[in-house]
């Protein structure tokens, strides 16, 4: 009798990943921390451990010690629909590789296994399949005409042709939330930072066909954005690159190179980092309180700026040196930070599990802006520096105002955005 | 005659070729079931993306050379030194023990344990083959006295950790319900290996007349308690007993580690030391 072919084509994971999958040991601890899980009102299948046991076991049945003797066991098309779910189910917070006990990657699995998906035509979730082509026509993902990528500059803001120092605005700043492009062009105008951008040259980073598993589709599309971009930034002669939403800087630091096979030849940096720099150097005069009252201010930690490249010092740095704020970190923070529930792909996904974690993590910050014994006198700040969680978190915000839950009410603003503030400037663009 | 066969079961004699024989089998399902376990990993591509290359699927080097390219990559978390690693995430479980102390101290007593007794089961081993090929420089049957007090120790202490993970599986709700027969497999295998060891252990008392049982001490109780309170068929099968835990420690403490959940024992190791110690 013909063996059966194996139902899962290893496809997209490394020989490493699937050692990986034998180093679980299935303590349980990523459970504990994961916040989709716990989101979701911890749906098995959710469940990080639960999601390695199952590809372990799709993997034993097609390439196994049994497999390899007596021919692979089959995996049905349900089993394989029930996982694509589940494992678009997550933010690729991090948090369960950050407490893994066997240091499993395991945020790096999940998007093998997204694009291993995407490659057998079960992947990806919902409406997701519909950002490649997208991204293709458009270079944004948001569908918008190559010149709705201007529209976000104000007339006062000076933009050089081409500079030491490059602007890379990403879709959702220069796009949909510009109020973040804004205060970060205006920031770096009063600092006298002469600065350039790709203007509508600037194609999406690829953060979404990556963290989807879809950046092979459309002829290898991620790697021609790359390409495009960095072939534009060097014409612009720029040898430093900032970025103020983290999806963009994490797809830049680590994703860029991997997809190029090569380092890029200019350094990046988050755009707190760069300020942080600039405070330190005493180039910074913060002109006014930047609410003009004293405020306590919380700061989120986004995951792919803190644990995902290691950046939490730097916007906490610049929170801290501004009058009138008095910082206070929430009690998960930094490496245990619960993510806002928004990357991943969840919130155009799955947005009521992601509005679940979102309010999740509002109430992290509430607890720590008006703690329940005190009265509220005043409405304090909750900072972030990445559009993608602003969105969330105020998402998560206005359902708990919805809800009737007073203590809600709390200012989300972007670091920069509070920059401008300290120093004067307007945030908005008219 | 037939050659004494000292290791693990001292004192009884086993033909010296029964459990060469079996020990043999023993490494060699180890090593097929770790053959089947790096063809399987080598099903994967060698770097992050790709695909796995047309005509390498299955062939050895794709996991040795991935393995050792991404051990020499760069890593953007931190370059945690490889002997930090072994040290403190490896042999000293650093990550388990931030997240939960006491599922720190069930694995610590069980990974002394085992590895202990496995260790001093490897020198058993070695002394006698020295012996066997000619230099009598130690007399096996000394040091397998010399390692009787060792080894009771290394046992209890495996015993102690294999208790505790018995219990949280079955007392601590969130573990219970989370259990399912890949795990379950492992403790009770590994229980089993252990109380067959105390009990061929325990026969031996008699089976080489220590049966002065005078004063409270260890011994007696030790003795007392593994035999059911002296009970015959323990005293009359010592041997069958002794017989019968050595090749359940050889098969599943041993030839089993590569077809079960024992794997994780090789491959979180490797992972931690690939991740550089993971991500914090
Ligand atoms: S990356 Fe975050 S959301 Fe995804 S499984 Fe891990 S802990 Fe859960
Ligand atoms: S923390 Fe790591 S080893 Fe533990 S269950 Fe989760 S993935 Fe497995
Ligand atoms: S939006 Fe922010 S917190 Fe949420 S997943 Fe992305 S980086 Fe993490």
């Amino acid at each position: 009798m013909a063996r059966r072919a194996p139902s899962l084509d290893i496809k997209n994971m490394t020989a490493v990943q699937l050692m990986e999958l034998d180093g679980c040991m299935r303590c349980g601890e990523c459970a504990e921390w994961c916040p989709t899980y716990e989101g979701s009102g911890f749906s098995p299948g959710l469940s990080p451990r639960d999601k390695i046991y199952r590809w372990k076991r799709f993997i034993d049945k097609s390439y196994g010690f049994w497999a390899t003797l007596f021919g692979p066991r089959e995996i049905t098309e349900e089993e394989f629909v029930a996982f694509k779910d589940d494992v678009h189910g997550c933010t690729t917070c991090g948090i369960c590789a950050t407490v893994c006990e066997a240091a499993i990657n395991t945020v790096e699995l999940w998007e093998a296994m997204r694009a291993n998906l995407v490659k057998r035509g079960t992947g990806p979730y919902g409406k997701q399949n519909t950002m490649p082509k997208i991204i293709n026509d458009t270079f944004n993902s948001y569908n918008e005409p190559k010149d709705h990528r201007l529209s976000w500059i104000p007339d006062d803001v000076k933009i050089a042709d081409k500079a030491d120092i490059l602007y890379f605005t990403g879709c959702t700043a220069g796009i949909k939330q510009t109020n973040l492009a804004v205060s970060t062009a205006r920031v770096l105008n009063k600092l006298g930072v002469e600065f350039c951008t790709l203007g509508e040259d600037e194609a999406c980073c690829g953060s979404v066909l990556i963290r989807t598993g879809q950046f092979h589709k459309e002829e290898e599309l991620a790697k021609r954005l790359v390409q495009s971009n960095v072939k534009n930034i060097e014409a612009k002669g720029a040898t430093t690159v900032l970025y103020a939403c983290s999806g963009c800087f994490r797809a830049s630091l680590v994703d860029w190179p991997r997809l190029l096979g090569e380092k890029k030849p200019f350094k990046v940096m988050h755009v707190s980092q760069f300020l942080a720099e600039k405070i330190k150097a005493g180039e910074v005069d913060w002109v006014q309180k930047p609410f003009g009252e004293d405020k306590l201010v919380t700061y989120h930690d986004p995951c792919h700026l803190g644990r995902h490249v290691g950046v939490y010092d730097a916007p906490r740095k610049v929170l801290q040196s501004m009058p009138g704020m008095e910082f206070v970190d929430m009690k998960r923070n930094r490496a245990y930070q619960r993510c806002c529930g928004a990357g991943g792909g969840v919130k155009s996904g799955m947005p009521e599990l992601s509005l679940s974690v979102a309010k999740l993590r509002v109430g992290d910050a509430m607890s720590v802006l008006y703690p329940e014994d005190e009265p509220k006198t005043k409405t304090n700040i909750f900072a972030q520096a990445c559009p993608f969680c602003k969105r969330n978190l105020s998402d998560g915000r206005d359902a708990l105002l919805a809800e009737e839950n007073p203590r809600a009410d709390i200012v989300i603003e972007d670091v920069i955005e509070i920059c401008a503030r300290a120093l004067g400037l307007s945030n908005v663009k008219d | 005659m037939a050659m004494e066969y000292f290791s693990g079961v001292a004192g009884v004699s086993l033909t010296f070729n029964v459990m060469m024989a079996v020990a043999f089998m023993a490494v060699f399902l180890l090593l097929v079931g770790f053959y089947f376990n790096i063809r399987k990993w080598s099903q994967g591509s060698e770097g992050w993306g790709l695909d796995p290359a047309d005509g390498r699927k299955g062939n050895f080097m794709v996991f040795f050379k991935t393995y050792w390219k991404q051990l020499r990559s760069h890593s953007i978390h931190h370059e945690q030194n490889i002997l930090e690693t072994l040290v403190f995430d490896v042999l000293l479980l650093r990550r388990t023990a931030r997240a939960d102390p006491l599922r720190w101290f069930m694995h610590m007593l069980i990974f002394i344990g085992w590895m202990g007794l496995f260790s001093l089961s490897g020198l058993m081993f070695a002394v006698e083959m020295i012996y066997l090929v000619g230099f009598h420089y130690i007399d096996p049957e000394w040091f397998r006295e010399f390692l009787q007090f060792p080894n009771q120790i290394l046992g209890y202490v495996l015993l102690f950790g294999v208790i505790i993970a018995i219990a949280r599986r079955l007392f601590i709700k969130k573990v219970k319900e989370n259990t399912n027969s890949y795990d379950s497999i492992l403790i009770v295998t590994l229980f089993i290996v252990v109380v067959t060891g105390f009990v061929a252990h325990a026969g031996r008392y008699i089976a080489f007349g220590i049966t002065d049982f005078t004063g409270v001490d260890f011994i007696h109780y030790d003795y007392l308690f593994w035999t059911l309170g002296g009970m015959t068929p323990f005293l009359t099968y010592v041997k069958e007993i002794a017989l019968t835990h050595s090749i359940l420690a050889l098969f599943i403490g041993f030839a089993f580690i590569p077809y079960s959940k024992y794997i994780h024992a090789v491959a979180a190791p490797l992972s931690m030391i690939v991740n550089k110690g993971g991500e914090h």
